[in-house]
Formats: C-alpha cells, sequence, structure tokens
C-alpha cells in the first residue's frame, strides 16, 4: 500500500508540475540572464539591458498559475506585498511600471510589437512566435513551491 | 470646484477610464490614488501670545481635514529619456504640479534628471506625498510639511545605481539653489544607499548651503520650505544622518538620525515682530532678547536634531488581505523655533521649552486588495513646558483609493 502511495505522488507531480519560462522577442538580442537579473528586473531595480535599452516587463494577474509561481519562486512575494512595492516605486518615478495583460495571447502580441520586453509564462504556452531566455544557463525554472 | 479645474481633472483623467490602470500599447502610464484624512486631537498645552498668563490649554479644530486626488504619469519617450509628472489638488481645490522632471539615462549607473524633483534624503522623501502605501499617516517629524529640515526638491539631479546578485547600491547627487530669497547661491547635497540580500538596506544623506543665505518667506509670509527660519537675516547650514531598513522574516526596523547645524545672525526687524505679537515661552524670550528689556540677540549657533525607530509587522492574509500593526518612536529638537505656525515656527517643538518633544505612534494599515487602504493611528507627544511634563494626543484615520 505504501509503495502505491509513493508511486501516485511521484505521478501527481509529474502529473501536474509546470515549469517557468521567461521570454521575449525572437528579435531580441539577448539568450541568458541570471535569476537575480530577473529578481532585479520584477522589482524595478533594473530598468535598462546591459546594452542600454529600456526593459519593459510584461505582467500577469494574480489569478494566473504563472503569476504565482512567479511571485513564490522568483520574486519570493506575496501578490499584495508585489503590489504594494510598485506602487511605491513607480509613484517616485524609480522604475516604469510593469505592462498589465490579462491573457498570453496579449503577452504574445506585446512582445512580437516591442524587442526588449520580457515576459514570464508556463512551459506550456511556449510557441515559435517568441524565445527563452535562459536563466542561469537552465531553461525553464523549476518551481520549488 | 470651479468649472476650468473640473475639466483640467477630467481631460488628465480620462485614459484612466478608457484603458484602465495601463495602457500596454503605449509608453505612457498614467496613475494615481484619491486620499482623505481624519484627525482628532486632543488640548494641547501651549505658551501663550497674552502677556500676562505664560501658558494656555489650546483645542486645535479637528476633522476630516485631507481630501486629495493625486494623478501621476510617467512617459518612455526613447530608451534614454522619460518624463515623469505629478499632479494634486487638496481640499482647498487648488491644483499643484508637485513633480515634474525629465530623466536623460546614459547608463543605468548614470541618470540625469532635471525639473523638480523630490530629493532622495532618507527612507521616506520620495515617496511620502507620492504613494498611499506606506506605513504610517503623520509625516516622520524632519519632513512636517510646516518644519522640514531640508528643502525637500531639488532642480537638477545625477544619479544611478548597480546590482551585485542581490545587493543593490544607489547614488544621488542633486544641485539647486536651495531656500533662500535671491535664487543665486548653491545647494548640493547627496544620498547614498546600499541594500543586502533583500534583508538590509543603509543609507547616509547629506545637504549644505555652499553661502550664507535668508529664508524665502519672512514672519507671515508661510512655513519655512527647508531648514531657514523667517527671523534669520543670513545663515549657513547643512544637514547630515543616516538610516537603515532591515527586513526579516515579517518584521520590518527601520531606524534613522539626522543633525541639521545651523549659524548665523537673526534679523532684528524680524524678532521685533516676534516680541510685539507671537506667543513665545521663557526659554524662547531668553534666547531670542536675553534678559534685560532692549537687547536683541542676533549671533545664534544651534543644531536640529531628531532620529526616530519604526517596527512593523506584515501579515499577508490569502482571505482577508494585508495587516500592518506598526510602532514608531520618534525624537525631535529644534531650539530656535516657537509654537505659532503663522509666524514660520512648529506647533510641536516650539511649545517647549528647548525645543523638545518625543513621540511615540501606534497604529496599523490594513489592504483588503491593493487598490484600498485603511490606515489608523494614535501618537502621544511629550513635551516639558515651563519646567512643567505636559503632553497632547492624536487620532488619525486615513481611506486612501489607488488606480
Amino acid at each position: 500500500m505504501r509503495s502505491l502511495v509513493l508511486v501516485l505522488i511521484l505521478f501527481a507531480n509529474f502529473a501536474f508540475a509546470e515549469n517557468l519560462i521567461v521570454v521575449v522577442s525572437k528579435d531580441n538580442p539577448y539568450t541568458d540572464l541570471k535569476l537575480d537579473e530577473i529578481n532585479n528586473i520584477y522589482l524595478g531595480k533594473m530598468n535598462h539591458w546591459p546594452k542600454g535599452q529600456r526593459v519593459l516587463a510584461v505582467d500577469l494577474p494574480n489569478s494566473t498559475k504563472a503569476k504565482k509561481l512567479f511571485l513564490e519562486n522568483v520574486v519570493e512575494m506575496t501578490p499584495i506585498s508585489f503590489e504594494a512595492h510598485w506602487g511605491k516605486i513607480q509613484s517616485s518615478g524609480q522604475a516604469f511600471p510593469l505592462q498589465k495583460f490579462k491573457t498570453t495571447e496579449e503577452v504574445k502580441k506585446y512582445l512580437s510589437e516591442n524587442i526588449y520586453a520580457i515576459a514570464y509564462l508556463l512551459e506550456s504556452d511556449l510557441d515559435e512566435s517568441f524565445k527563452k531566455i535562459k536563466i542561469d544557463g537552465e531553461e525553464v525554472i523549476t518551481p520549488l513551491k | 470646484m470651479n468649472k476650468s479645474k473640473l475639466t483640467l481633472l477630467i481631460t488628465l483623467a480620462t485614459p484612466l477610464f478608457v484603458f484602465g490602470q495601463t495602457k500596454p500599447e503605449s509608453l505612457i502610464n498614467f496613475y494615481g490614488y484619491l486620499s482623505t484624512n481624519y484627525e482628532d486631537l486632543s488640548s494641547i498645552t501651549r505658551p501663550s501670545a497674552v502677556d500676562t498668563i505664560e501658558t494656555e490649554n489650546f483645542n486645535p479644530v479637528s476633522g476630516w481635514e485631507h481630501k486629495d486626488f493625486h494623478l501621476l504619469f510617467q512617459s518612455i519617450i526613447s530608451d534614454k529619456f522619460k518624463a515623469f509628472g505629478h499632479l494634486s489638488v487638496n481640499d482647498a481645490e487648488e491644483i499643484e504640479l508637485r513633480n515634474y522632471w525629465g530623466e536623460f539615462t546614459a547608463s543605468e549607473k548614470f541618470k540625469i534628471s532635471g525639473g523638480k524633483i523630490y530629493r532622495p534624503f532618507g527612507l521616506y522623501n520620495e515617496t511620502l506625498d507620492a504613494s498611499a502605501s506606506f506605513v504610517g499617516i503623520d509625516a516622520p517629524e524632519y519632513l512636517d510639511e510646516n518644519h522640514p529640515i531640508v528643502p525637500r526638491t531639488t532642480t537638477l539631479l545625477f544619479h544611478g545605481g548597480g546590482n551585485l546578485e542581490r545587493n543593490h547600491f544607489r547614488y544621488a547627487i542633486s544641485f539647486d539653489s536651495g531656500e533662500q530669497n535671491d535664487g543665486t547661491a548653491l545647494a548640493y547635497g547627496w544620498d547614498v544607499s546600499n541594500e543586502f540580500y533583500d534583508i538590509f538596506k543603509v543609507g547616509y544623506s547629506f545637504y549644505r548651503t555652499e553661502e550664507k543665505r535668508g529664508p524665502k518667506n519672512k514672519i507671515g509670509e508661510g512655513s519655512p520650505e527647508g531648514g531657514v527660519l523667517p527671523w534669520v537675516a543670513n545663515e549657513k547650514y547643512f544637514v547630515w544622518g543616516g538610516y537603515l531598513q532591515a527586513d526579516y522574516w515579517n518584521f520590518t526596523l527601520q531606524s534613522a538620525w539626522w543633525k541639521a547645524n545651523h549659524k548665523g545672525q537673526r534679523s532684528q526687524e524680524q524678532l521685533q515682530i516676534l516680541k510685539d505679537s507671537a506667543a513665545l515661552n521663557d526659554f524662547q524670550r531668553v534666547r531670542f532678547f536675553g534678559t534685560s528689556e532692549n537687547t536683541f540677540n542676533l549671533d545664534f549657533d544651534y543644531a536640529v536634531k531628531t532620529w526616530f525607530t519604526k517596527i512593523y509587522y506584515t501579515w499577508d492574509s490569502e482571505k482577508t488581505g494585508q495587516w500592518i500593526p506598526y510602532y514608531n518612536f520618534e525624537f525631535y529638537q529644534n531650539p530656535e523655533t516657537i509654537s505659532e505656525v503663522e509666524f514660520g515656527g512648529d506647533d510641536k517643538a516650539g511649545n517647549s521649552d528647548g525645543g523638545k518633544f518625543n513621540k511615540h505612534t501606534f497604529g496599523f494599515s490594513y489592504k483588503p486588495n491593493s487598490k484600498i487602504a485603511f490606515k489608523t493611528d494614535v501618537s502621544t507627544y511629550r513635551y516639558t513646558l515651563d519646567t512643567k511634563k505636559e503632553h497632547f494626543n492624536a487620532f488619525r484615520i486615513q481611506f486612501a483609493y489607488t488606480f
């Protein structure tokens, strides 16, 4: 019986664990970022790409699974703390506000129109219209939580 | 509110209702907040303007004091240029352009901003008027609108920062003509801070006037914009201090310490106005006029000192929202000031012997969601007047809606 439970748990993890990816336009010249850089971009502490182009960070609604995983595993904040943090830094002009979209389709359209935009999505949302950025040399961010 | 002001507001606010919070296709973002404050103060014992009575009990007006509307925008003009604006309307229906600046970015490490910019100075100066999300309702005493120890805005700012993993370094060097009456002197300041691993933030701020200067406002023309009091003829001053913040688990500890050194001469003409009309306690009379009948002490050399420690706990609940109880202790001393705000004084420090008081505040902030904030707090101010220990209390409530 114990073995059966272990198998079921293992199966459940494989079946439902979703990885996060960080994506940009296909024309974006950058291919690698560190996880700390992603964190800094989404906390408004890094507003430009290494060669000076302005970063346009894309954000999804709190209700999406991608946003939930992103907050828990990358910026390590609750949704309300994340919003409060942005309220503070955007009001003083220290960072340009996040570009907010409701659906992954809108995100894809925005990425195709803005070379220096960056977004997080679930791995299952990946398609050929944009490209994945390697994070610390890895293709995906595997959620720990 | 008159028709033209209303039209301007509607024009500026229209994109909010058309596009919602953000218009992603555009590189202009509009946002802002509405807020309203209630304040109730207990009876205050203060120096009396009537010669025969040394102190009096004063009952300040209580009620919904501030109803503010704030509209902010940021625009990315290009990778190298952006613009920012902050417009507010207060309960007197006055429209004020609080902030406006353009920024040139050479790199993350070096940016130049010009306009009217809140000076990077400590933990609060940049966000105090722009955000409804900070913990606490009252401004720290050193930034109080009636008696700030430093001019809150600057004209030209060189600034930047860098990241090393999760350490973030930030610097800012500011230049302006400061608070003065002829606009020709140079004032400069800086602020440097470093954040370590999302836990500690430490910083140091400085401001200095290069030449002797007089106040922008004489007696009766309003509160000082920085540290120069209205009865000063000319003075040279500098402000310096440090601050730290530590975040661990859900607790945040903030502390800051500031000192402003002032050296110069008072105006005999302005002192005469104080002597004839202002409410002064014994300490202040001796300070300005000595003990004989017709003398004026014109030279001064004093320091304003202040520090605070604040601790708060952030509790996020998926069901109810965010709760933040907090406690703040603050000490403030300005031996030069007087009690009456109408004369450019400070209605807290100016009440006391030596211009000294301390303040305990308990309160909490509640956000059911990221749009709505409710805050309430209770403060007790303690001071000594004519060698007697006195105190008064303040109760405040604030509602804010962010859009």
